[in-house]
């Protein structure tokens, strides 16, 4: 048990980790730079978290992204769901091979070639019908287009493994077939939702490609704002808004893992008890 | 059986696409009976089962419960509940939570709703395991709570799927004896599917047994085993020894039965079958008698083999005709196991009523 680890393989470990974490530690440590330059230490300081906090593009940006992201993960969860459902629940149906197809689409397909397509989309349907403006709208329906699929892989993985005696058992004893799924199903795939929805959520909080191709000339997404000023020129704001947002995302991923790791322990408790 | 039948299965069919699970079966089950469906794999017990809880609808047929034709009623609106072989308990769940869902869904008064769930917890002793979830009990206690939570609807039919096939062997003929009891105290109807012929035996007051999808026999558990009505039913319950023969001849309620692997004519009761021609006779282990060659009627023959059992063992004996032909011996006493040995040989007896004539 307590053989010691050649050092070779810590040297990697610490080489890979450093490789990995530094930068991001960089980033951090120099959001509170009090230098103009983002690559010059110039002794501490709150000024550009200051700075930042009275940037009303940078803000705008931000709260679009998060609202956006908001409206997406919501959406999302729910039709990535009813569509993990028809996946999981239905060997049969008609158009089930293209509806497969559809879901997994999104997973494989270069997202410029989505981006054109839903551009495209857009364009002719604005032409048509004088709708949708492109802005908030066709950026969060081109979000929930990919987001879907991703909800819908997890929630479909979580169904696989489903007992489906249990639901059996509850509609034996009474129960409804909306009451099976709101006392039974909905809490037993509860942390596939979860991670469904922060997935949703951070994919399209950091989305750049394909918000581009479908967002108006008047709105602009935080990833946009940031690729953009990066090419003028970095100012340190970008790594306050950085740090805030690895900060929001790295704690978003732990909350999922640890609801993951807590519904696994309880899996494994539960198949060691049953042997 | 009971004056009243409280199940009735009128010409019940079920298909899946092109497979047949259920091919037309009729059957009656009485107010308080221990029910067996009794069958090996895909025999269409449990689809049978299922039917019975709603959660499949018959393709033909129908299915009365106290009258009322339920055939198409949902499981939840049914007065049937169910305990599955899973045990299906909500894992979210504590165990007092657990029982109480059937009796939340019929949105009862909170008080009776607690002082019920206490019921069924001492029913089952484990009114000190109410607030653990399902992942912290053992087998058996999970067992229990299946059970706590489909006899506190107090239903007219509990449905038991396979309810001990998850429990090791000790436990398993313990519970089928507190089962048994539970039954007799509930009073209510048991309907339960197993495959293990040992269980069906020692707790059901009558069984069905089945194969591809029809009821071969019902009956009493000793009616089925010592009146097989088919080969089918006497290979498939319990050890047999199968021969073919014909009836030559009868007189006084005896049949005079042509056998040629026992060595010529044999006699045997006429149980309502005189018409001479090919039949089958079934002769249980038990009932043929073992002796060293020497005096005595019989057959002679060698022992083949012998299997100890503790308890009794089996004799593997080929007779001279060629028939293979087993026999079990009670060892009761500690000297008996070794009086005869391997390749002896022997005469095997039998009376004429250990003999049951059967359809070939």
């Amino acid at each position: 048990m307590s053989g010691r680890t050649p050092r070779l393989l810590l040297a990697a470990l610490a080489f890979g980790y450093a490789f990995l974490y530094v930068p991001i530690l960089t980033l951090i440590i120099y959001s509170f730079n009090e230098s103009r330059l983002v690559t010059v230490w110039g002794g501490f300081s709150f000024k550009w978290w200051g700075e930042l906090l009275r940037n009303d593009t940078m803000l705008d940006a931000a709260l679009l992204s998060f609202q956006i992201a908001l409206v997406n993960a919501c959406v999302a969860t729910v039709l990535g769901t009813m569509a993990g459902f028809a996946l999981a629940r239905y060997p049969r149906f008609i158009g089930r091979t293209a509806f497969t197809g559809l879901i997994a689409a999104p997973l494989v397909m270069p997202e410029v070639i989505m981006g054109i397509a839903t551009l495209l989309l857009f364009v002719a349907l604005d032409q048509l019908f004088h709708w949708p403006e492109r802005g908030f709208t066709t950026i969060a329906v081109a979000h929930i287009t990919f987001s879907v699929a991703y909800v819908a892989v997890v929630v479909q993985s979580r169904l696989a493994d489903f007992d489906r005696a249990v639901e059996e058992a509850a509609m034996d004893l009474g129960a409804r077939p909306s009451t099976v799924f709101r006392t039974i199903t909905l809490p037993l795939i509860a942390p596939a939702l979860v991670s469904g929805w922060l997935l949703a959520f951070t994919l399209s909080m950091d989305d750049l490609i394909l918000t581009q191709f479908v967002a108006g000339p008047q709105s602009q997404t935080l990833p946009m704002l940031i690729y953009s000023s990066v090419r003028l020129g970095v100012s340190p704001q970008i790594n306050v808004l950085a740090t805030i947002i690895v900060t929001v995302v790295a704690v978003a991923i732990i909350i999922a893992g640890w609801l993951m790791n807590r519904t696994r322990r309880r899996q494994m408790r539960e198949a060691q008890a049953v042997r | 059986m009971t004056a009243a039948a409280l199940i009735r299965i009128d010409g019940v069919v079920k298909r899946f696409n092109d497979v047949t699970a259920v091919a037309g079966v009729d059957l009656e089950i009485g107010r308080g009976e221990l029910f067996a469906l009794l069958g090996g794999s895909g025999c269409g017990k449990t689809t049978l089962l299922r039917m019975l809880a709603g959660f499949e609808t018959p393709t033909e047929g129908r299915i009365l419960i106290d009258d009322v034709d339920v055939t198409h009623v949902p499981p939840y609106a049914r007065p049937v509940n169910m305990m599955f072989q899973s045990y299906a308990l909500f894992p979210h769940m504590t165990v007092a939570r657990n029982i109480a869902y059937g009796l939340e869904r019929e949105r009862l008064p909170k008080a009776e709703i607690a002082e019920r769930v206490m019921q069924a917890l001492d029913l089952v002793e484990l009114r000190a395991h109410a607030q653990r979830r399902p992942h912290q009990l053992s087998g058996g206690q999970r067992q229990r709570v299946a059970l706590a939570r489909a006899v506190v609807k107090r239903p007219k039919v509990l449905l038991l799927d396979e309810p001990l096939a998850a429990l090791d062997r000790k436990l398993r003929e313990r519970t089928q004896l507190e089962l048994a009891e539970l039954q007799q105290r509930l009073g209510i109807t048991f309907v339960m599917v197993t495959h293990d012929q040992d269980e069906a035996m020692a707790m059901a007051s009558r069984i069905a047994v089945m194969d591809q999808g029809r009821i071969r026999q019902v009956g009493a558990p000793a009616e089925i085993y010592e009146q097989p009505n088919s080969r089918f039913v006497a290979d498939f319950i319990g050890l047999a020894n199968i021969f073919e023969g014909e009836i030559v001849g009868h007189a006084d309620g005896m049949l005079r039965i042509s056998c040629d692997p026992l060595g010529g004519e044999i006699s045997a009761p006429a149980n309502g079958m005189t018409q001479a021609g090919p039949i089958a006779i079934v002769i249980r282990p038990e009932k043929l008698s073992l002796h060293k060659e020497g005096a005595g009627a019989g057959c002679a023959g060698k022992v083949r083999n012998i299997v100890y059992l503790g308890d009794e063992s089996i004799f593997h004996v080929t007779l001279e005709t060629g028939a293979a032909v087993q026999i079990t011996r009670m060892n009761a006493d500690r000297r008996d196991a070794g009086v005869i040995a391997r390749s002896d040989a022997v005469r095997i007896a039998w009376a004429p009523e250990a003999v049951v004539v059967m359809p070939r």
